[in-house]
């Protein structure tokens, strides 16, 4: 092969390349340019992205408020209420701060599980529906029970311990299967710390369909040393089937107190 | 030598039998091989299947996306639901139920993804044109048949079962059944959407994914208007002998029924005694809507007992003096259980006659539908079924 046709062949290809290269490097030059294009498209262009996000669970922890106050609340059942020998007395117990708490939730449910034992649900973690093992207890003889679930029994409680009109007049609490401390939406009232009762039917509903039924200043009630009474409240009348008016419970004053 | 053709004849034969005998036995234990290799291929391709789903998910678009946001699935998930047959005492059933919980669990990722078995998706312009549903999809990993008559003890109670859970550990992983769903990859939780497990019945071990959509408002609603993921007590509408309704929102706590079963069980002795610790309530009046979660067989004695029960009660209260039966209160529904509590004789089969599903079948689709946390589900196999579906998903 000729000079010339090495020339050809090796030198114009150099100087292209040296000509590109100041092109595209050079100050100002289109490599830049092209920075720019890439950069501002990546802006508009969407996302991509592969594989799914994963989810961590975490240790179920309840709110330390609501721990401490479950916990004080399992010791006066046990060591107050849960006697032979307490007829129809009454003790304060904690009054729980908001059940909702931002994204946590918080539930306690006492259930019955046999004749002779009930046990101490609570709920936390993801979505308030984790159950948090560390906090669960069991009763030895314990049935929960409400005032409330019928007129007649709120009605005749509030004739004998509260309004004192009567000494006896009839039944005024109510064993159920299950109750349950939680937030509550409440269908005509205001949303809150609330009783539920899981006996009762859907379509006549007292107690479930209300919102802050809780309103009873921690109270809770024995007859018999066995069952442990919860008051769910309404703010309207002194006694219907949904419980007892709240207003009884800002300063309970002349009952009879457990010891 | 001096050949015997009757004794050849013979010992050809008895050659021919112990081979076919043989043969039978040999091929039992294989066809129970293979089919329990098959339920472990099927629990293995689910798995696999599900993880590379996942890993393979492509996402268009961020959350907060206004132009194009989509997700691609190309890996089919691979699943079918595994029927199990099982037999045995309450302990090895509990221990079946709880292994195909934890099973499921593990097959499905764990909790540690959302909206596992929905579909690919792509919209333009959210904000605008997309509507915001969202698929129910859940899926029915296991059918669970209590291919005998009688559990010795009675029926496995859903306390008895969380129980379980709660104190047995998941070989698989050395953590308890119920940590290992709640805790250890995504959080999770267990619920039960019947009040025991029953002879000759059949339930179902379901899957429910997390939807991303869910808010935390919409779901807790649902959730504390019925009973906080406690305990629903349909109402039962009464033939001629007690129906059971009950749907436990979460473990364990269907109590009622639990203690009318205990009742049930000794109706003689408890409806003389008059001490009754039952639950039982008495209708009076007008009947309202069910769900029948179980087959029951209530014997004329079952029934005289409740009769008596709720004669006692209505007139000296539950529990003693001042307890109320809610006979006198005045509500309308029999919630106390005798389904399955004994074979207390012969009796009438109440189930199909006493099926009302309206208002019943409303609280168990809203527990069907929340889907703010992955769950595992131990339901009825009827309901379960109709909820979620069953069969092979890759052939969908």
């Amino acid at each position: 092969m000729g000079y010339a046709t090495k020339l050809v062949f090796y030198i114009i290809p150099l100087i292209l390349l040296i000509v590109v290269v100041f092109i595209f490097f050079g100050q100002g030059g289109a490599w830049e340019d092209l920075k720019d294009v890439i950069s501002d498209a990546k802006t508009v262009a969407p996302d991509l992205t592969f594989g799914e996000n994963t989810l961590n669970a975490s240790e179920i922890i309840t709110p330390a408020h609501h721990a401490v106050k479950i916990k004080e609340l399992v010791k006066i059942i046990n060591e107050t209420m849960l006697k032979k020998g307490n007829d129809n007395c009454f003790v304060k117990g904690p009054v729980f701060d908001d059940f909702r708490d931002g994204d946590e939730r918080t539930s306690i449910s006492f259930v019955r599980v046999s004749n002779t034992e009930s046990k101490l649900v609570v709920r936390s973690g993801a979505g308030g529906k984790q159950i948090d093992t560390t906090l669960q207890d069991k009763f030895e003889n314990l049935v929960p029970c409400v005032i409330g679930g019928s007129k007649e029994i709120t009605t005749n409680f509030v004739a004998r311990f509260f309004d004192k009109t009567s000494s006896n007049p009839g039944n005024y609490f109510m064993p159920v299967g299950a109750v349950t401390l939680s937030y509550k939406f409440g269908a005509t009232t205001s949303d809150g710390n609330g009783i539920s009762v899981a006996d009762f039917p859907e379509e006549k509903n007292p107690i479930n369909d209300e919102g802050d039924n809780m309103e009873n200043n921690g109270w809770l009630f024995t007859p018999d040393g066995k069952n442990i009474c919860f008051f769910p409240t309404n703010k309207a009348v002194n006694a219907d089937d949904d419980g007892i008016d709240n207003d009884y419970f800002d300063n309970l004053q002349g009952v009879k107190i457990c010891s | 030598m001096f050949m015997n053709k009757k004794g050849i004849t013979a010992g050809f034969i008895v050659s021919i039998m112990i081979t076919m005998i043989a043969f039978i036995v040999i091929s039992g234990v294989l066809l129970r091989f293979t089919n329990q290799g098959d339920d472990f291929e099927a629990e293995l391709l689910c798995k696999q299947s599900i993880a590379l789903r996942v890993a393979t998910t492509v996402k268009i678009g961020s959350e907060d996306s206004w132009g194009i946001k989509a997700k691609l699935k190309s890996v089919p998930a691979l699943c079918r639901t595994i029927d199990k047959r099982t037999t045995g005492n309450r302990e090895k059933i509990k221990k079946e139920v709880a292994d195909s919980m934890a099973r499921c669990w593990e097959m499905f990722g764990e909790g540690k993804y959302e909206e596992l078995l929905h579909s690919s998706d792509f919209s333009v312009i959210p904000a605008v044109f997309d509507f915001g549903e969202t698929d129910n999809k859940c899926f029915n990993c296991y059918t669970i048949n209590i291919a005998q008559d009688d559990i010795k003890g009675g029926p496995i109670m859903a306390g008895e079962m969380e129980d379980y859970l709660t104190t047995h550990k998941y070989k698989n992983k050395g953590k308890t059944y119920l940590d290992y769903i709640q805790t250890y990859g995504g959080p999770g939780r267990v619920v039960f959407t019947v009040p025991a497990i029953l002879p000759r019945e059949g339930y179902a071990i379901s899957m429910m994914p997390k939807n991303r959509e869910v808010g935390d408002g919409e779901a807790w609603k649902g959730v504390g208007k019925i009973v906080v993921g406690v305990v629903i007590v349909g109402v039962a509408v009464l033939v001629t002998g007690v129906v059971v309704a009950c749907v436990i929102g979460t473990a364990g706590l269907c109590a009622a029924p639990a203690v009318a079963t205990a009742a049930a069980a000794e109706a003689a002795t408890v409806a003389t005694a008059a001490a009754a610790t039952s639950t039982a309530v008495t209708a009076s009046g007008a009947s309202a809507t069910a769900i029948v979660t179980a087959a029951a067989e209530a014997s004329a004695a079952a029934v005289a007992a409740e009769t008596a029960i709720a004669a006692a009660t209505a007139s000296s209260g539950i529990l003693g003096s001042g307890g109320a039966a809610l006979a006198g209160a005045g509500l309308t529904t029999k919630v106390a259980v005798v389904a399955g509590a004994a074979k207390l004789g012969t009796g009438t089969l109440l189930t199909g006659g006493a099926m009302a599903y309206s208002g019943g079948k409303s609280v168990l689709t809203t527990f069907y539908g929340e889907r703010d946390v992955s769950s595992i589900y131990l339901g009825n196999l009827q309901i379960a079924q109709e909820m979620c579906g069953s069969g092979d998903i890759a052939g969908e």
